[in-house]
């Protein structure tokens, strides 16, 4: 505010504080000039003591009249005569409510948290009074992330910008997006802020992105056929530069896109969309995963821990079990499996029967767990050996480097089990890494995209069990602010995801939303009014809630630079 | 038992029943409007200050038609339809004025003592604009605050004239400057009401120049006054009418010197859209007031009528105006029907549920809420002497 401009805003009305509806320390009233059209989510700025100035969010408003009832207007109107014509049409006026969002001054070392007197001019923010009423001023330049562009009725257009530190850690972490299916803005949100990061932060940061839907992510490096003017006007005041993201090439020294697609029939990648700059296939073989039949096996009902047992002894035991006795096949008589060979593949494991008492009391505990095993295990994901040109996500996960993309399709896995396991299994390598490699060696930060959130990470009822993939992404979001493990997470209904995941998400982002969705209390950081308002968001516009923010804000964005299909 | 049965018991249906009898009786002799809303026992009813002004001025009460009416019998005008502003907008100012007197304490002199009273008059009067909407004009606004003092000839020289020289010297601030004020009247048994007296020809006489300073800027359209006509100063403007919607009972209306009718019974029949004849109000000799009803004419109208009406008396305002003939001609009658005629169209919209709603016009209940809210806060003047 050192350079404050003496231009003001535009004078829209003046405050008001009455007996019942008195100015506090975080609202104020105010009646809007005759003619002058203001909207929910406008910044306005009012005088405030000792050359201060208030900046405050308008979040609703109402239209209020002299007439004590409905009666009254019903006499008024010659006792209900529809058609009468009012001699003096009655005094109206519209109130608006706006949220204290800061006290800002030139000179006062401290802010003033005193209540917005009455009777005093109301003003349109200038963009400068926005920034400052939102304390992005004090951001420094290098650390500004643009989270998307705030527009006033009055035409005012404001770039707003968060911390990255407290964005992708370590003051603050983690991003939550939510909203109804079908305004495409909730993947188009998180892709735009993956954008900008990456543009900004390019050399201190990976990305690992989750495909759920088609090919919605597939094309990342393919120019856009849909970018308007609208959006060019907005590249230009958030300052992302028109680049698709770039390939991963090595032979070129360039980092960028790695395309994962899981294995399907007969060794091809069962995807929507394969992409010409070039893609790995990634597969399951016990070997790589028996430390992880936890994440195959969640959410199988196992009141006493039977199931359990074996799984931890099999991941406890992996290298050191043998087969007993032969095992023949029951159709041919043939031995298949010979005593004292060892258990290595997903087929041995799906015939090795000889646990021991103390892990398996009866023998029918041992089928089903063969039985469930064989059912999760029949896709073309999980191989017995995998070939040279088939990776394990696992190995690569704990290899990424700043700047390198990881786009791992999980779209055409019909099975959510298997989309669950593909997931913990990515989460608990990225555990690993941090005891594994050198701290120099791993990228500062690393952002996670997972859209869908609910399937991985269902709220679970109050008797019911946390599966261990939803523990490993609550692991993540409890503790990977500091060591900068961010989730930038997205599902359709807060409501309907764990909870623990939901309030450790520093930025929390709410699209067009239900009204009975709204009532579930994990909307409760947003007032009321700004509640109603969130069910009738349109395309491109999101409601964001911040902690450096005192109220939520409403932004718009531009669609992310690659190519859409759809 | 059987004994005791009637002490101190009241026998409910007893009392209906000799209650209803005597009601049949009377009403065999006369019409009875019932009043259909429960209303506080007169003593606990507020104290009608337009009704008992306007009682003072019907001390004589006679009143005699200047108009000729088609039917004796029927002294009444059928207006037909409300005169909308959009047709003809003939009522541009609606003026109002309200006092605020505060009891602040007794003042003691060696031979006198009353209480010490100060008053906020404020009187504002709002512009109606072509598409209706209320506005306040340039000197639309004014404001007095006044001491109320009892007849100089009652207070100590000394104190008069150190008073006067105060008051000289106050005149030099260019702001409100308080005044002081004394009652004409030097003697009172009751001073608290003479001083509050004193307050409201005040705030009359603080109406009269705010009207004028209006019109010294804006000559358009018509002024309603809010309330009878007082002062004479008033009926120097043009085109100026005093709207009361509470009236004096006392008036009796002599129709061409043969029917005499007291006000219930004149306006009982009175129905909705319709007024009276026009009348003016005898002068008695020695009335200091007779230059004012010279020249003063009035008749009722009804805005409202319906069985929801407390009383005959209700919904109907009485219209004051300037009428300097003793015989309207037709000119004269032609405005006053086509001025009952626009008010009848001030029905809409209505102040409903305010006191006296029905006969309350919605330009005049605004201007009453702007003085209201612009008047100082009663705890600035109960800490005047703290």
């Amino acid at each position: 505010m050192k350079n404050k401009p003496q231009e003001k805003g535009e004078i829209i009305g003046k405050t008001t504080a009455t007996e019942k509806f008195p100015n506090t320390v975080e609202e104020f009233y105010f009646w809007v000039e005759p003619g002058k059209i203001i909207n929910p989510f406008d910044f306005v700025s009012v005088e405030h003591i000792r050359d201060t100035t208030t900046i405050g969010l308008v979040s609703s408003m109402k239209l209020i009249t002299d007439a004590k009832s409905q009666l009254a207007d019903y006499v008024s109107s010659e006792f209900g005569k529809v058609e009468s014509v009012p001699q003096t049409p009655r005094i109206e006026t519209t109130v608006a409510k706006a949220k204290v969002m800061s006290n800002i001054s030139e000179e006062l070392p401290i802010e003033v948290l005193m209540p917005v007197s009455a009777n005093k001019i109301v003003r349109f923010a200038r963009a400068d009074d926005v920034r400052a009423g939102l304390g992005l001023l004090a951001v420094e330049e290098e650390k500004r992330i643009p989270i998307g562009v705030i527009e006033m009725s009055n035409g005012t257009q404001v770039l707003v910008f968060v911390d990255s530190e407290y964005l992708v850690g370590p003051q603050g972490a983690h991003l939550n997006i939510s909203g109804i299916t079908g305004l495409a803005t909730k993947t188009s949100y998180l892709m735009f802020l993956i954008q900008t990061i990456y543009q900004r932060m390019k050399d201190h940061v990976a990305m690992i992105i989750f495909n759920v839907k088609q090919d919605d992510l597939l094309h990342l490096d393919e120019e856009p056929t849909d970018i308007t003017a609208d959006d060019e006007e907005m590249y230009k005041i958030v300052g992302i530069d028109k680049e698709v993201f770039p390939v991963n090439d090595p032979q070129k020294g360039a980092k960028g896109l790695k395309y994962f697609l899981p294995r399907g029939f007969r060794g091809q990648p069962n995807s929507a969309y394969i992409s010409p700059s070039g893609h790995y296939v990634y597969a399951y073989a016990l070997s790589d995963v028996h430390n992880r039949l936890d994440l195959l096996f969640h959410g199988v009902p196992d009141p006493y821990l039977t199931m359990r047992g074996i799984i931890d002894f099999i991941m406890e035991r992996y290298g050191q079990l043998r087969f007993r006795n032969d095992v023949t096949d029951p159709l041919t008589g043939q031995v298949i499996r010979r005593k004292g060979s060892q258990v290595i593949t997903w087929e041995d494991l799906r015939l090795f029967g000889d646990y021991p008492s103390e892990v398996v009391r009866y023998l029918r505990t041992a089928w089903r767990f063969r039985g469930l095993l064989r059912q999760f295990t029949t896709s073309d994901l999980f191989v017995n050996q995998r070939s040279q040109t088939e990776a394990y996500l696992g190995e690569e996960i704990k290899k990424i480097k700043a700047g390198e993309i990881y786009v791992i399709d999980i779209a055409k896995i019909t099975d959510e089990r298997e989309q669950a396991f593909i997931i913990g299994d990515v989460m608990r390598s990225l555990d690993e890494m941090y005891g594994e490699r050198e701290s120099t060696e791993i990228p500062s930060k690393v952002i996670i995209l997972i859209d869908e959130l609910n399937r991985y990470a269902p709220r679970a009822g109050r008797f019911e069990e946390i599966s261990p993939v939803t523990e490993q992404i609550r692991e993540i979001a409890r503790t990977g602010r500091s060591r900068g493990t961010i989730l930038f997470t997205a599902e359709q209904f807060k409501s309907s995801v764990d909870r623990q995941i939901i309030e450790n998400s520093a930025m929390q982002v709410v699209g067009r939303t239900g009204s009975s969705e709204l009532t579930s209390d994990v909307y409760r950081f947003l007032d009321p009014e700004i509640r109603d308002i969130a069910t009738r968001l349109e395309r491109g516009e999101q409601i964001i809630s911040h902690p450096t923010f005192r109220k939520a804000i409403k932004i718009r964005f531009p669609k992310p630079y690659y190519k859409r299909i759809g | 038992m059987k004994e005791n049965a009637g002490l101190g018991a009241v026998n409910v249906k007893d009392i209906k029943t000799q209650f209803k009898t005597i009601v049949e009786c009377v009403k065999k002799h006369g019409k009875l409007i019932k009043n259909p809303l429960l209303e506080p026992a007169e003593e606990e009813l507020p104290i009608d200050l337009e009704k008992r002004e306007d009682d003072e001025k019907f001390r004589k009460r006679e009143c005699f038609n200047i108009e000729i009416p088609e039917n004796t019998e029927k002294p009444y005008v059928s207006l037909g339809k409300p005169l909308h502003r959009e047709k003809k907008h003939i009522f541009r100012f609606f003026l109002d004025g309200s006092l605020k007197t505060y009891y602040l304490g007794e003042y003691i002199i060696p031979a006198f003592s009353f209480p010490f009273m100060a008053g906020e008059i404020a009187a504002a009067c709002l512009f109606r604009s072509d598409n209706g909407s209320l506005s306040l004009p340039l000197h639309g606004f004014k404001r007095r605050i006044c001491l109320l003092f009892p007849n100089k000839s009652l207070l100590p020289d000394s104190l008069q004239m150190e008073l006067e020289e105060t008051t000289k010297k106050l005149e030099s601030y260019s702001g409100l400057k308080v005044e002081t004020q004394y009652t004409e009247e030097a003697e009172s048994k009751d001073w608290r009401s003479s001083l509050r007296a004193k307050g409201i020809s005040e705030m009359h006489e603080t109406e009269v120049q705010l009207a004028r300073s209006v019109r010294e800027h804006s000559t358009e359209g018509w002024l309603v006054i809010d309330g009878a006509i007082r002062k004479k100063m008033f009926l120097d403007l043009e085109n100026v009418i005093g709207l009361a919607k509470s009236f004096s009972r006392l008036p009796v209306f002599h129709i061409e010197k043969r029917i005499m009718l007291d006000i219930v019974k004149l306006l009982a029949r009175l129905g909705e859209g319709e007024r009276t004849m026009i009348f003016k109000q005898g002068i008695a000799e020695g009335d200091p007031e007779s230059s004012v009803k010279k020249v003063l004419g009035f008749w009722y109208l009804r805005l409202r009528a319906g069985e929801w009406l407390e009383n005959p008396l209700q919904g109907v305002v009485k219209v004051e105006m300037k009428i300097e003939k003793d015989l309207a001609d037709s000119q004269t009658i032609e405005v006053v029907n086509e001025v009952s005629k626009a008010l009848l169209a001030e029905r809409t919209v209505s102040p409903y549920p305010t006191p006296r709603w029905p006969a309350h016009i919605y330009p005049i209940y605004v201007a009453e809420n702007y003085i209201k809210s612009n008047f100082l806060s009663q705890y600035y003047f109960r800490g005047l002497l703290a």
